[in-house]
């Protein structure tokens, strides 16, 4: 009868087991991987913040007078993903096993591999997301599989309101979709102040299959709300049927 | 092609080098970010961007041969980081369906080779991730203590105690009387 004693936790078995664990791992498709890779490789790396709005940025539509500004209080903030690479609170589970007198060899570990998330210099007059300001929602990493995070921004008008937004990249279209963490916010004022932290003309808006439906820059938009929260979906570059726009916001509903 | 080779075609954005060190590393850096994640929609999400900052980053690289470690370093910090942001325990293990392993000599050893080293593979599984980072960087990447705590940025003094306590816990975990010498992480064998 085989004896759970009969074996030491010699380092070769800890090496064939950890290479036994890599090769019999069946993971997704490499090639839908690669793709995404290629997509995240090419995808615009967020600049400094000058004087071009989110949507010429992005290439989009060719606007009169697209322009930032950085006036009263309105402004276009970067976000930068920060979770990657910060500390944060470790769970409970983490601080338990890891009571050591390196809690700061822990900390300096966010710089690991010297890999450091480059601060752009903004312009004065736009502020820099700061870390005592509560967390951003955790966006999710793709939409509709065909559109992948690229960066996190916060809208911040003159009224205090304050939107956070995240631009995903597809192959050939840039989207925005921006959350309202203010309750009881009527729709129509989400998408005017839409307007202005966008500095971009919105015009009238209607609806579309029961969709509150709007044109940023001559590119569609929808909103809905969710949670009692206001939610917009538009895109900023490249073009995207509003039928589509439709469906992908159908999905971000359903998570 | 030599591995410095193709590194110095990444250095100039040479996609297909960079297509060629996916393919040579994507899977054991899936099972990294699994390992820790537990969920393949998480790892696969976080895989792919160790590879984008790997690649965005390769300047940074300064040991051509320490690629994968190097690699493996930032999946797992990534997926460590997404675990704090998420601030979920893991309760559960996602089991998941293993492929049937290399065949092997059906002699009595082999077979009781093959089950010691399962039952490795899963006491591995319930190492919290900082520790099975430099598990897996010391046993399978077979990188020195100081080396592994020049790539984490942190004291080789740290990178002793957490290779001491994965030792100590993989060893409670087999329920296994380990000899003191063998829990050091130096390795009996290295």
């Amino acid at each position: 009868m085989y004896e759970k004693e009969r074996f030491e936790l010699s380092d070769e078995l800890i090496r064939q087991a950890l290479s036994r664990d890599f090769e019999e791992i069946e993971p997704p498709s490499a090639e839908k991987a690669w793709r995404r890779i290629e997509i995240g490789l090419s995808g615009k790396k967020v600049a400094a913040i000058g004087r071009r709005s989110i949507f010429s940025r992005y290439g989009a539509v060719a606007a009169a007078a697209c322009l930032l500004l950085a006036l009263g209080g309105i402004g276009l903030f970067q976000v930068f993903q920060q979770g990657f690479f910060s500390a944060g609170d470790a769970g409970p589970e983490m601080i338990a096993d890891e009571a050591s007198p390196s809690a700061a060899d822990e900390r300096s570990q966010e710089d690991a591999v010297g890999i450091m998330m480059e601060e752009e210099q903004a312009p004065q007059g736009i502020k820099f997301y700061a870390e005592s300001d509560s967390a951003p929602p955790d966006w999710p990493l793709s939409v509709s599989e065909s559109y992948f995070f690229g960066e996190a921004v916060i809208l911040e008008g003159a009224d205090q309101t304050s939107y956070s937004g995240a631009v995903y990249h597809g192959q050939e279209e840039t989207l925005l979709l921006i959350k309202s963490t203010v309750s009881e916010e009527e729709q129509g004022l989400f998408i005017d102040n839409i307007s202005l932290h966008l500095d971009a003309y919105i015009g009238a808006a209607g609806e579309i299959n029961g969709w509150k439906s709007f044109v940023a820059e001559g590119q569609p938009g929808l909103a809905w709300q969710k949670e009692g929260l206001n939610r917009a979906l538009l895109v900023l570059s490249g073009y995207l049927p509003p039928e589509e726009l439709q469906s992908i916001a159908e999905e971000l509903i359903a998570d | 092609m030599e591995p410095e080779e193709i590194l110095a075609l990444v250095r100039q954005n040479d996609n297909d080098a960079r297509r060629q060190l996916f393919e040579a590393y994507y899977k054991r850096t899936f099972a990294v970010a699994y390992n820790i994640l537990r969920r393949r929609e998480n790892a696969e999400d976080i895989t792919q961007d160790a590879f984008i900052k790997a690649f965005q980053n390769i300047h940074q690289l300064q040991d051509e041969s320490k690629f994968g470690a190097w690699l493996a370093v930032i999946a797992s910090n990534l997926a460590r980081n997404y675990l704090k942001r998420e601030k979920r325990i893991i309760l559960t293990d996602e089991e998941r369906e293993l492929q049937p392993g290399p065949v092997l000599d059906d002699t009595e050893d082999s077979v009781l080779r093959s089950l010691e080293v399962e039952r490795v593979q899963k006491a591995i599984k319930t190492l919290p991730p900082e520790q099975y980072q430099v598990v897996v960087l010391q046993y399978y990447y077979d990188l020195k203590i100081e080396e592994i705590a020049q790539m984490l940025n942190v004291r080789p003094g740290t990178i002793k105690s957490r290779l001491f306590r994965a030792r100590k816990r993989l060893a409670d975990e087999l329920e296994l009387k380990e000899d003191p010498a063998c829990l050091s992480g130096e390795g009996g064998d290295r």
